[in-house]
């Protein structure tokens, strides 16, 4: 099942950190659907996933001004909430 | 603490080498500190505050050029001062018709913008080149990209970082978001793929980075160099002299404008100014020439 996080309307930096705190709680391979509508933060978003290790699956204009980014979790770990419980 | 009669040990030398100004009341001196690209190591800043509140009035001001200066230093305390900052390796900042502490913008890793270590650069530059007599000032300046914070097209020799972009075709999901992102309106579709349109592209690289395949390439990547920009009395922007050089092709380049404007400059005239009378031409083939 792919995950996904609807941050249209939200900035810099916290586009980056509400994504990064989704996949934190992510196995690994799993692959998650960021939606954004802010072409700046597109960029940012997907730059860190890609310098965090993490795969863009697909990156597309879904209509005018918004974007959708699919990335794929790195790594084979158990996620952390499982780990908690 | 000195005593006010060591004014007889002031070394007037190195006075007259920079980095002590007088101020408007004559018994009253400055002292610059040369801080290249701005950067300073947070070990060597208590020594400033007690210099300034020792000798001077316990206060530090900052220069326009990224510099520190202590004001309020009398006469008979300069070298005190002085010795007192020198055992800090605290370099006193190039005044007068000198080659000026360099400038730069943060550059790698800081900046995520940037496209080179701006300050490595000035560093080198600076190791070099600072305090030498020259006809006038001249200020050189590091920038990492062309957003051009440290304003190299506003200084005698301006370096200013740039990468020339290449689409690998194959590898290119044609999900524009580089033409969402280029705010020189450079790029255009073919065929579902971005492509450069005309001369806009002032290589900033920004579709680079934000390329989520890794499409864009840099097709070249260096320093663009300036020369003859200044503020002040009578602003003008650098000429464009080279392109996309490296840190080594770089110093070379200093090193011939330095040459040219030696050989060729009045007393007390700019390096911009020299330029426009001998020619922009003649100053090229100058700097070119190899020397």
């Amino acid at each position: 099942m792919t995950l996904e996080l609807d941050l249209r309307g939200e900035v810099c930096p916290y586009t980056f950190v509400k994504t990064k705190l989704k996949m934190e709680e992510m196995a690994g391979g799993e692959e998650l659907t960021i939606l954004l509508d802010d072409t700046e933060a597109t960029a940012n978003v997907s730059r860190s996933l890609k310098s965090e290790g993490h795969d863009i699956v697909d990156l597309k204009s879904i209509s005018r001004g918004v974007w959708q980014i699919t990335a794929k979790k790195a790594g084979f770990q158990t996620p952390r909430k499982e780990r908690d419980e | 603490m000195t005593t006010p009669d060591s004014s007889s040990r002031i070394d007037y030398a190195s006075l007259k080498s920079g980095g002590i100004i007088m101020q408007r009341e004559d018994e009253f001196f400055a002292i610059r500190l040369n801080l290249t690209g701005g950067t300073i190591s947070a070990d060597k800043l208590p020594r400033i505050a007690e210099v300034a509140q020792r000798y001077g009035r316990g206060e530090v001001r900052l220069t326009a050029r990224q510099g520190i200066e202590i004001p309020w230093i009398k006469f008979e305390y300069i070298e005190a001062a002085r010795k007192s900052l020198a055992e800090a390796s605290l370099a006193l900042g190039p005044c007068g018709a000198r080659f000026r502490a360099v400038t730069a913008c943060p550059g790698l890793p800081i900046c995520k913008k940037a496209l080179a270590d701006s300050q490595r650069f000035a560093r080198m530059i600076d190791s070099r080149f600072s305090g030498l007599d020259l006809p006038d000032k001249f200020k050189a300046t590091v920038s990492a990209c062309p957003n051009a914070c440290s304003r190299p097209f506003e200084s005698d020799i301006g370096f200013c970082a740039m990468a020339e972009p290449r689409l690998e075709r194959d590898d290119c999901n044609g999900c524009s978001l580089c033409l969402d992102i280029c705010r020189e309106e450079a790029l255009t579709l073919e065929d579902g793929r971005p492509v450069l349109k005309g001369d806009r592209c002032i290589y900033c690289a920004d579709c680079i980075d934000c390329c989520p395949t890794s499409a864009w390439k840099a097709e070249k990547s260096g320093y663009l160099v300036y020369a003859g920009g200044r503020m002040g009395r009578r602003p003008m922007l650098g000429k464009k002299i080279a392109d996309f050089v490296d840190e080594e092709q770089g110093m070379k380049v200093i090193h011939r404008c330095l040459d040219f404007y030696r050989q060729y400059g009045n007393r007390r005239e700019r390096f911009g100014d020299v330029i426009i009378r001998a020619g922009m031409d003649e100053f090229l083939d100058f700097v070119m020439k190899e020397g």
